[in-house]
């Protein structure tokens, strides 16, 4: 059981912020990381290699009933949805799009909101359309961290405008570096 | 929003097996979670609690929620780069046998089935396959036999068996009918197939053999118990060198006998029974 789950959840706009993040975190850095990046369906290969050009950390993309590890980042594979379990596992689904979207980034907050509770650092980035703002919603119920990018800063603001409607107050609305800098001030 | 605990689902599944003999207890939870939360939500029902009373009486009810847990498989041709690899090298060799048994168990509502009902009938093989799909519910039965389809998944179909084809003017429509908006697949495939009612770890007597159990994406939908529970029954009905295929994210890493099968391809699962 990890002592924190970062969560991060983007779309259009978010693969350059996302490279950033994790280029900027040590290898070593201590919470398994789950992103949820909408993605092209047919894709299987490539993500994980694009995105462990610059990560330090391990990118890998998990199969059905993966155990949770930290120093690891988990990216949620194509046409599959992603869930947390409370076992410390990952659940792999292939139901409905959620707004129009598998991964949904609704469905990885939401499933982390209610396993992990007040241990889930939810950061939603930039995207063009809402996936991801119920999810957020809930891991506030649940008593996580909700971060969102700011739409001044955002490539797309369309996926944080519409977060910052549905959770008014949410704990942070940070640029990249504050991002960067607020995860590796959590990392114990 | 009406939100559920782990421990209502618990409570729930278990009134549902003692009362009514439907068994989500080893179904995953998480998954399981969401979609009674969704489900309650949708049909503005007070909790689970309310829910278990409100089926116990309403059929109707009761089968819109075994639709709802019955999560489909997405598309046809899900994943055409393994139709493709299926095609080269497992059909060929089964157009070898006389008889072809092929197990499709627990179909939901069944684009997989429908996808191998398109490669079979490519490849002339229909005649000679005898077709078993299974599942524990007579919805999922009655909707895979039904055909019925939308739109919007014959178009989503039509985009994967372009790529399966490897040809923009492939055109899955023609296994279609067609009349105004109701669209609907091809009934004289779907008599092909056999659809039996069974929970294979209760009920599955007969010392049948499968040539190719086709099994992608079920797994997920099960907790680890249930899996293994499950792919043990399979693996003692597959014949010697049958194929096994399961979904591209799905393992068989906890399976017992993962030794007695050999993965026939690197990138896809498409597992053989070693002699």
């Amino acid at each position: 059981m990890a002592s924190k789950y970062i969560i991060i959840g983007g779309s259009a706009g978010s693969f350059q912020t996302v490279l950033q993040i994790l280029n900027n975190l040590p290898k070593d850095f201590i919470h398994p990381i789950f992103l949820c990046m909408h993605r092209l369906k047919h894709v299987r290969g490539g993500f994980v290699e694009a995105l462990s050009i610059k990560s330090k950390l391990k990118v890998i993309e998990p199969e059905d009933k993966s155990p949770i590890f930290g120093k690891k980042v988990y990216l949620a594979p194509a046409n599959y949805h992603m869930y947390l379990e409370v076992s410390n596992t990952i659940a792999l689904s292939t139901e409905e799009a959620v707004n129009h979207s598998r991964p949904s980034i609704d469905i990885t907050f939401a499933s982390a909101a209610y396993a992990f509770q007040e241990k889930v650092v939810a950061i939603l980035l930039s995207g063009a359309n809402k996936d991801g703002a119920a999810g957020l919603k809930e891991v506030q119920y649940y008593g996580g961290t909700v971060i969102v990018q700011d739409p001044k800063e955002a490539s797309v603001p369309v996926m944080p405008e519409a977060a910052l409607k549905e959770v008014q107050k949410p704990d942070f609305i940070f640029n990249t570096e504050q991002i960067i800098d607020y995860l590796n001030s959590i990392n114990y | 929003m009406r939100r559920v605990s782990t421990y209502d689902v618990k409570k729930f599944t278990q009134n549902l097996k003692e009362y009514l003999d439907i068994d989500f207890t080893q179904y995953a939870q998480s998954i399981l979670r969401r979609r009674l939360e969704v489900f309650i939500n949708k049909w503005n029902i007070a909790d689970l609690e309310n829910l278990f009373l409100k089926v116990q009486d309403n059929t109707s009810l009761l089968e819109k929620l075994i639709e709802h847990l019955s999560v489909e498989t997405t598309e046809m041709f899900r994943d055409p780069g393994f139709w493709r690899t299926l095609n080269k090298k497992v059909i060929p060799e089964l157009a070898k046998f006389n008889k072809i048994n092929i197990l499709v168990p627990y179909i939901t509502y069944d684009d997989e089935l429908y996808t191998l009902l398109v490669i079979l009938k490519e490849n002339n093989l229909l005649e000679k396959t005898e077709i078993l799909a299974t599942s524990p519910f007579d919805t999922n039965i009655v909707k895979s036999r039904s055909g019925l389809y939308t739109q919007k998944k014959l178009s989503q179909a039509n985009d994967n068996y372009k790529r399966y084809k490897q040809n923009e003017n492939a055109d899955i429509s023609g296994y279609f009918t067609i009349i105004n908006n109701d669209v609907q697949f091809s009934t004289e495939l779907i008599n092909f197939v056999k659809f039996e009612k069974t929970d294979l770890t209760n009920d599955f007597l007969n010392s049948d053999e499968f040539n190719l159990i086709l099994f992608r994406n079920r797994m997920i939908y099960f907790n680890l118990n249930l899996q293994n529970k499950i792919l043990e029954i399979l693996f003692y009905h597959l014949a010697k060198s049958g194929y096994l295929t399961i979904g591209f994210k799905e393992n068989l890493s906890n399976f017992i006998f993962l030794d007695k099968l050999q993965q026939i391809d690197n990138q896809e699962k498409i597992f053989i029974k070693r002699k």
